[in-house]
Order: C-alpha cells, then sequence, then structure tokens
C-alpha cells in the first residue's frame, strides 16, 4: 500500500513539474520579470503557432515585442489584436507604445483619438496624445489639453509635468512654476520640477 | 515621357497600397513669389516668378507633393541678338515613404522628384518685307522653345533625437532644344548631405555638397564638371521671440561652382545655363498661427556666362506662405 502511494505521489510531482515547465503563459512571465523579454516572447509565440487567433496572446507578444525593442513586430503584433477585435482598446493604446518609439506623433494621436470618441477621459489615451502633442511642438494645444485632464486627474503628477513643459515653452514662466511646485507635493524630489524651480 | 509615366505608375502604385483614411491626411497648400534683379549682365534685367504647391501626407507614412512654377526673365531693350523674354513652366511631383526599421535609430524615407517643363525663348527680329521700291523691313517676334525632364530618386535618414541627418540624392537631367543650333545636354547631379542639430534643438546646421557631371554641350563651353558646397544655418526661437515672434531665421551659403543644378530643398530647378559661383541668402519665418507660416528670403548670387565670357551677379527677394489644413 505505502508503495502504490509513493508511485502516485511521485507520478503526480513529476507531472505538475512537466506541466509548469511547458506552460508558455507562466514561463512567459517568469522570463519577463527576469528581463528576459527575448525568450519570454518565444515562449508565447508558441501559444500562438497553436492557435493564430488567441487575443490575449497575440496582445502579449506585441506587449513583448514592444519591450525588447522589436517595434515593428509590437505594431504588427497589436495591428493583428485589433484585426481580430475591433473594439479592443487593449489593443489600440497598446499599438501607440512602439509608435511613441517610433516618433509616429499622428499615428499616436490617431489612435489617441480613436480611443477618446468611445473613452473620453481615458487616462492613457490622453496622457500618450500629450506625448505625441509635445513631439510635434503644438505647445498651445497641449497646455489646454494637460490643464483639461489635469482637472479630471488631480492627484496625477505626470499631467502636471506636461502642462509644466508647455507653460515653460510659451514663456508662461507663472504657470509652469505653478505646475511643477504642484508635482514636487505629489512626488517630492521630481527632478525635473526640482531643476527648474532651482533656476 | 517615359521616366514621367514611370514616376506616375510608382506613385499610383504607392497609393493603392496603402489602407487610406480621410481623416488622417494631413495637407498642406503653399504659394511663393519671387523677384530677382541682375547687375552687371549685359542682358539679364530681370525676373519674375510665381509657384503653387500641394503636399499631402498621410500620417507619417508617406506623402506626395505636386507644383507648378512660372518664371519669367526679361532681357535688356535693344539687344543686337534681339532677345527679348523667356518664359518658363515647370510642373513638379514627388512622393515619399517613410521607414522605421528597429535596426537604426532613426528613420529612413525614400524619395522620388520628378519636373518636367519647357521654357519659350522670344526674340524680336527684323525680316526685310518686298516691295516695288526695293521693300523694307518690319519686326517679328520668333520663339525658340526647350523642353527638360528631371527625374531625381534620394535617401534620406533622421535620428530619432533629431541631431543629426543624412541624405544621398541623384539627379539626371535632360534638356532638349528646338533650335537645331543648340545642342542638347543631360546632366547628372550627386548631392551627399549632412545635418547636425545641436543647441536643444534651436539650431540646425546642413551641408550638401553638389557633384554634377556635363554632357558635351555648346551650352556650357568645355565645362564638363561642377562643384560646389552649399552651407545652410537655422535657428529657431522660442515664444517670446523678437521681431512680431519670429520663428526661425536661416542664412544659406554656396561656395564652389553649380551648373544645371537641383535644389532638393526647395524643389526647384537652376536651369541658367550660366555657371552660379556663389550664394549667399537670409531669411526669417513667421508662424502666423499653428496653421499659417510666412517666409521671407533675401539673396544674392555670383555668376559666370561661360560664353560671353562675363561675370554678373543678382539679388533676389523671396516670398512663401504655407496653410495647413
Amino acid at each position: 500500500m505505502l508503495i502504490k502511494i509513493l508511485v502516485f505521489i511521485t507520478g503526480f510531482l513529476i507531472s505538475v513539474v512537466a506541466w509548469s515547465a511547458a506552460d508558455p503563459w507562466t514561463e512567459s512571465y517568469r522570463l519577463e520579470a527576469l528581463t528576459q523579454y527575448d525568450s519570454a516572447a518565444k515562449s508565447i509565440a508558441t501559444v500562438i503557432k497553436d492557435n493564430p487567433k488567441n487575443e490575449f496572446a497575440i496582445l502579449r507578444h506585441g506587449w513583448l515585442n514592444y519591450l525588447r525593442g522589436a517595434h515593428n513586430e509590437s505594431i504588427r503584433d497589436y495591428q493583428k489584436a485589433l484585426d481580430l477585435n475591433s473594439n479592443s482598446l487593449d489593443a489600440r493604446l497598446g499599438l501607440m507604445l512602439p509608435l511613441i518609439a517610433q516618433q509616429r506623433w499622428r499615428e499616436v494621436a490617431s489612435h489617441a483619438n480613436k480611443v477618446l470618441k468611445v473613452a473620453p477621459w481615458n487616462y492613457y489615451a490622453h496622457v500618450r496624445l500629450m506625448i505625441s502633442e509635445e513631439g510635434e511642438k503644438k505647445w498651445d494645444t497641449l497646455a489646454n489639453h494637460a490643464k483639461k485632464v489635469s482637472q479630471r486627474y488631480p492627484s496625477d503628477a505626470t499631467v502636471l509635468v506636461y502642462l509644466a513643459r508647455a507653460n515653460d515653452w510659451l514663456k508662461n514662466d507663472k504657470s509652469a512654476r505653478g505646475a511643477y511646485e504642484k508635482v514636487l507635493e505629489r512626488i517630492p524630489g521630481h527632478i525635473e520640477a526640482t531643476q527648474y524651480l532651482s533656476r | 515621357m517615359k521616366r514621367l509615366s514611370t514616376i506616375i505608375f510608382i506613385c499610383f502604385w504607392f497609393v493603392v497600397n496603402q489602407a487610406w483614411s480621410a481623416e488622417d491626411w494631413y495637407m498642406k497648400s503653399s504659394g511663393q513669389l519671387l523677384v530677382k534683379n541682375y547687375s552687371s549682365n549685359s542682358q539679364l534685367e530681370n525676373l519674375f516668378g510665381f509657384g503653387v504647391f500641394l503636399n499631402g501626407d498621410y500620417l507619417e507614412r508617406g506623402g506626395f507633393s505636386i507644383g507648378y512654377n512660372f518664371n519669367q526673365t526679361n532681357y535688356k531693350s535693344g539687344l543686337i541678338s534681339g532677345l527679348k523674354e523667356n518664359n518658363e513652366n515647370i510642373l513638379f511631383l514627388s512622393g515619399r515613404a517613410n521607414f522605421n526599421p528597429d535596426q537604426i535609430p532613426g528613420r529612413l524615407t525614400l524619395r522620388l522628384d520628378g519636373y518636367v517643363g519647357d521654357d519659350a525663348t522670344s526674340f524680336r527680329v527684323t525680316v526685310p518685307t518686298p516691295g516695288p521700291m526695293g521693300g523694307g523691313s518690319s519686326q517679328k517676334t520668333i520663339t525658340v522653345d526647350n523642353e527638360f525632364s528631371v527625374v531625381s530618386p534620394m535617401v534620406s535618414f533622421l535620428n530619432y533625437a533629431k541631431t543629426f541627418y543624412a541624405d544621398l540624392g541623384y539627379a539626371y537631367s535632360s534638356y532638349r532644344s528646338d533650335d537645331s543650333g543648340t545642342d542638347d545636354i543631360n546632366v547628372t547631379q550627386w548631392t551627399p548631405t549632412l545635418g547636425f542639430g545641436f543647441n536643444q534643438a534651436y539650431d540646425w546646421l546642413q551641408l550638401r555638397g553638389y557633384f554634377i557631371d556635363l554632357s558635351t554641350s555648346n551650352r556650357v563651353g568645355t565645362k564638363e564638371t561642377t562643384s560646389a558646397l552649399e552651407v545652410k544655418w537655422t535657428h529657431w526661437f522660442s515664444a517670446d521671440a523678437p521681431l512680431m515672434n519670429l520663428h526661425n531665421i536661416r542664412l544659406t551659403v554656396i561656395t564652389g561652382e553649380r551648373l544645371y543644378a537641383v535644389d532638393s530643398d526647395a524643389c526647384s530647378l537652376c536651369n541658367v545655363p550660366d555657371l552660379q559661383t556663389g550664394l549667399v541668402s537670409i531669411g526669417a519665418e513667421w508662424k502666423l498661427n499653428e496653421q499659417t507660416n510666412v517666409l521671407l528670403q533675401g539673396g544674392y548670387e555670383s555668376y559666370e556666362d561661360m560664353l560671353l565670357d562675363e561675370q554678373y551677379s543678382s539679388t533676389y527677394l523671396y516670398g512663401y506662405l504655407s496653410r495647413n489644413w
């Protein structure tokens, strides 16, 4: 009887270990945590190979490709996810990341505006739209935009940084200073705000 | 004509291979005026030119430009040669596609420009008229037509930090004349370019070499090659700029020799058959609002007429107005 129990437990343990080693999801999260994005992406690629329409696997592959600097592959993945599910805000928000890396500001703005059509105060879409406005040096637009978003997310420091930068470029020193002071209240020691205020 | 068909085919292919969305097009229209005055030249008096351009960019993926330029060169009155004026029409068509390879930290652009045009030089000639008393003479205007076409591909790179730019441009120009006494000429041009951004992107310095080979022609005497260096410096201002909120100022200097040069920045042809031996110009641009820009430029050029062995100069004023839609 004891032998039978030992054989059963051993068999169970072997199967658990074998299953976990083969599970590409677990493996991809583990490798991502180790910043081994290339291997993590390869792990998820096996899932996509088995099921080319696995939307989440494609999204995750896009994210891992973005992390490993394969921006064009990342764009293709997110676009594929968007083709599978055109309502996906995740895919559109994700797609903006490699586009930002490639400084394709108009494309970023185009996707951000599409998100904002259905989710008018989506935080990530607004921040990524602000990044594109900064990239295109649309300082008036950025200042007005950041001010409106800051009213919706008053505790957020990132939006205040964009508000401060736009006002700095526009030479509205008082407004820039006020925004950077608020940044320091939210993130004491914030490098950019500290440098500006110590001028 | 075959070359133009090829350009149109490539542009058409590019257009139909994209999934376009109307709201993602960024259109810009512009107009330009040029007034030039010649001095120390025994024949040339002045030049007046205007042009209109339409640019379209689909997001950052690529775009097109079409343009039309008209130039009228007036000659001094009473010339023995009878030269009166030259009217020139230039049609410009350009397509470009952008690429962002992961292997390099910036954007690559492939661009193909095409120019087709003609010019008509009119002469006032005196022709004898037969009559019972030995006849007399009357004045008549005759015109001599020239046709030309230019194909100019270019590959360029701009890094993401916008601190480094490089391009390599090529242009093949072909000039044909209806006048049997004027030889045709073919011109090849290579223009390697380097650009550098500095002072936190407030300044840009661009160096462009012009290396031009000319086929044998009585238009240019014995000249077979020319080379020149163009240096452009642009300085952008921040929001509290002087002179009615100036957006940028620019200084251009050309040293060396250029003949039949193709300027890919200005999208223009320098097709006077005289050797350009120098240029200095200064310009200032204002951003009137988010959509509208105005540029004013003034310059001084020096030339050498190789057939008349005459050195002369010109001063010009150039105005440019653009609007984004």
